[in-house]
């Protein structure tokens, strides 16, 4: 916003439907994009802020994934799951599947609680709420990068080649960003309302972990039967599996999911524009 | 809409719902309804909800700056927000022309951890300012908080005067066309908080014009133009801002509740001023004050005056004693702040006595007063008599133009008289 540009602004009661549908996505990434530098501000404040009172620092971003993959390496010699044929070691299979898992698992949890944790400031300055859902899903991205980069330290450690697709899984991960952040601005939204929300969500998370084969094979059975239709199942599977076989049976499974991603996202990125105003009387 | 009219608020009117459970329901139900493009029927009142701004209209044009003052909970901040757009009025229509900067709440964006550079570039984010801007102005920010070699180090270990000077410079240096001022001019020591005028005094020359809420009417008549007096969500008066002031200062006599140091009434005459305060070892009694009254021109007891009224003070005393005594009166308002004051020295003898001070004219403020009246001996050593008289009250008109405690136009030593008691005050009406 320059100064020499003199913009109208009008509100009136209900504002949002002031607004037709025409034009109305358009608005909402113009929205998005306007708010690019506000959004990378707050993605840097929430990074550094965590572990600056720590003497390891940021090196708790690798120091967490060392000590899962510690506890895989455990879990994996003991056998105690029976895997059928994952075609690598067992580390492997679980890292990459949880740091598949845990982009949607954190992220949804941060996000949950952004708009709580901001509080009087949303009531005091009007600024996009929207930024501050984006932003907390940037730690749980740097988070997955960071385990994806140990992936690749494990693949030499274990002397297994990856088939090619590994250099395309952050590529292949995007379609559970894209469904993260779009549960993501709903749950915030909600949490801002009913703190229920916020408390329900790693209790859900949890329980959803286990319905969904990330750390161990999909089996028959009822769990079967859901996993079927757990699109999570196939954002963290087919990924996996291209990079450990170079091939997925689940291949329309993935691409369906991740149409089913994106729609989530545009109908939840919609729905916040148009009822973020209303939060603040609200958080 | 006309293009110098930066702001105009139309019959704008905002709820709030009392109940944090049904203001849950309500929202689910507000937001599912504008979902399925439905109006959420914002101006009906449900249960448990109230009126928070009461149909307000006003406009701004280039160049003013406007003044909102009101009791709490009068509306004033509901009204800013409305204006800054963080929430939708319930019936009406705010339209707001050019940028707005809020200087509200200063330093709120700013995380504990991060250190004064770090904080500068996200809260100036917040506050709406671009990347290139916050570079151009970064070293003025700095400059203007006064932070020394703190700037590397997390807000966490700054003072509470160092936390907020920083959160003043970073909101004062966004460049809006309005600029929305909430109650932050109190922030830091004397010396920032002349610093924090200047700067505004500033925008102001570069054309930015002001919505300002704020609890001290010397900064609201030294930056509005105008002003808005708002009552339970109510405007009750717009336009000079000294007549605003004025409203609001009669709204806090009305209506406030009053601090007494005690109510012992020593007299049945309900006309006398009660004695609300009396030191009773410190004077020797030999000269006592039977009665106090505050009278009129007319020489009427009366508990209201008005700036330029004569208001008489008279005592009526008993004394043992034929000497040349010092009187000292001064006139004090509810803060407990001096206002006006007088030492009078005349001759009393034994006997009953009308002690008159006519002051004339009485040239206080709008407030609530009582009065002292101390006598001494004539050499300040030796005290007969104390007390504190209250309350009576003054509207401020013609006379006095400053807002503040008391600002006579000019000083006038009051007549003094004692006459005989003989003769008793006649019985006005009280009020």
């Amino acid at each position: 916003m320059s100064r020499s540009m003199v913009s109208e602004v009008v509100y009136e009661p209900d504002n949002c439907l002031r607004q037709g549908y025409k034009g109305l996505l358009r608005d909402v990434f113009r929205d998005v994009w306007d708010n690019r530098w506000l959004t990378m501000q707050i993605l840097r404040r929430d990074i550094f802020a965590v572990y600056r009172q720590s003497a390891a620092g940021l090196l708790w971003l690798f120091i967490n994934p060392l000590l899962m993959i510690g506890t895989f390496v455990i879990l994996g010699r003991s056998q105690v799951f029976n895997l059928g044929d994952v075609r690598a070691p067992y580390p492997i299979y679980a890292v990459l599947g949880m740091s598949l898992w845990q982009l949607f698992s954190v992220g949804l949890t941060s996000s949950a609680n952004s708009l709580v944790a901001a509080g009087a400031m949303i009531a005091k300055i009007n600024f996009s709420k929207k930024s501050l859902v984006i932003a907390s899903l940037g730690s749980s991205a740097l988070a997955f990068l960071i385990q994806f980069a140990i992936v690749v330290f494990l693949f030499i450690g274990y002397r297994v080649t990856p088939t090619f697709f590994i250099v395309l899984v952050p590529l292949l991960a995007i379609p559970m960003a894209v469904l993260t952040l779009g549960v993501g601005f709903i749950v915030s939204l909600f949490n801002a309302v009913l703190r229920d929300v916020g408390v329900a969500i790693p209790v859900l998370i949890q329980f959803l972990l286990l319905l969904t084969p990330v750390l161990y094979a999909p089996r028959a059975g009822i769990i079967g039967k859901l996993t079927h239709y757990n699109p999570l199942y196939y954002l963290v599977s087919v990924p996996r599996d291209l990079v450990l076989r170079g091939h997925s049976d689940n291949l329309v499974g993935y691409l369906a999911a991740s149409a089913l991603a994106f729609i989530v996202f545009l109908f939840c990125l919609t729905t916040f524009h148009l009822t973020e105003t209303r939060i603040a009387e609200r958080v | 809409m006309q293009s110098d009219v930066l702001v105009s608020v139309e019959h704008v009117s905002k709820k709030y719902c009392k109940s944090i459970k049904r203001s849950m329901a309500y929202a689910v139900t507000d937001i599912t309804r504008n979902l399925l493009r439905m109006s959420s029927k914002p101006d009906r009142l449900r249960p448990a909800e109230f009126w928070a701004v009461d149909d307000v209209s006003f406009e701004m044009r280039r160049g003013e700056s406007v003044g909102l003052v009101g009791p709490n909970g009068s509306g004033k901040t509901t009204l800013l927000q409305l204006i800054n757009g963080i929430f939708w009025p319930d019936k009406g229509r705010v339209t707001v022309r050019g940028r707005v900067g809020a200087l509200i709440a200063v330093g709120a964006g700013f995380h504990p951890m991060l250190t004064g550079r770090e904080n500068i570039y996200v809260n100036a984010a917040i506050l709406g300012m671009t990347k290139e801007e916050v570079q151009k102005k970064f070293d003025a920010i700095v400059e203007f908080a006064d932070i020394g070699d703190f700037l590397d180090t997390p807000v966490k270990y700054y003072s509470s005067g160092m936390f907020v000077r920083l959160g003043f410079a970073v909101a004062a240096h966004c460049e809006p066309d309005i600029l929305l001022v909430d109650e932050v001019l109190a922030v830091g020591d004397a010396r920032f908080q002349r610093k924090c005028l200047n700067r505004l005094t500033e925008l102001r020359k570069q054309g930015v014009s002001f919505i300002l809420v704020s609890h001290n009417m010397q900064s609201v008549e030294g930056v509005a133009t105008r002003g808005i007096a708002l009552r339970q969500g109510k405007v009750v008066y717009e336009g000079d801002v000294r007549e605003a002031i004025a409203k609001y200062e009669l709204m806090m006599l009305r209506e406030g509740t009053v601090t007494e140091d005690s109510s012992e009434q020593v007299w049945d005459d309900p006309n006398a001023l009660a004695l609300v305060k009396r030191y009773p070892g410190y004077g020797t009694d030999e000269i006592r004050v039977e009665k106090m009254h505050v009278l009129n021109s007319d020489g009427i007891p009366k508990k209201l005056f008005y700036s330029e009224d004569s208001l008489t003070v008279a005592a009526t005393v008993t004394s043992d004693v034929s000497d040349k005594v010092r009187l000292l009166v001064n006139f004090i308002n509810e803060r407990g702040v001096i206002c006006l004051g007088t030492t009078q020295v005349v001759d009393v003898e034994p006997g009953r006595w009308r002690i008159l001070l006519r002051f004339e004219p009485i040239q206080l403020s709008t407030g609530r007063y009582k009065l002292t009246f101390h006598v001494f001996d004539s050499s300040f050593t030796n005290p007969y008599s104390n007390g504190h008289y209250g309350w009576f009250e003054v509207e401020k008109r013609h006379a006095v133009n400053v807002p503040g405690v008391n600002s006579p136009l000019c000083w006038t030593e009051p007549e003094v008289a004692v006459v005989s008691a003989e003769e008793e005050i006649r019985g006005g009406e009280n009020r």
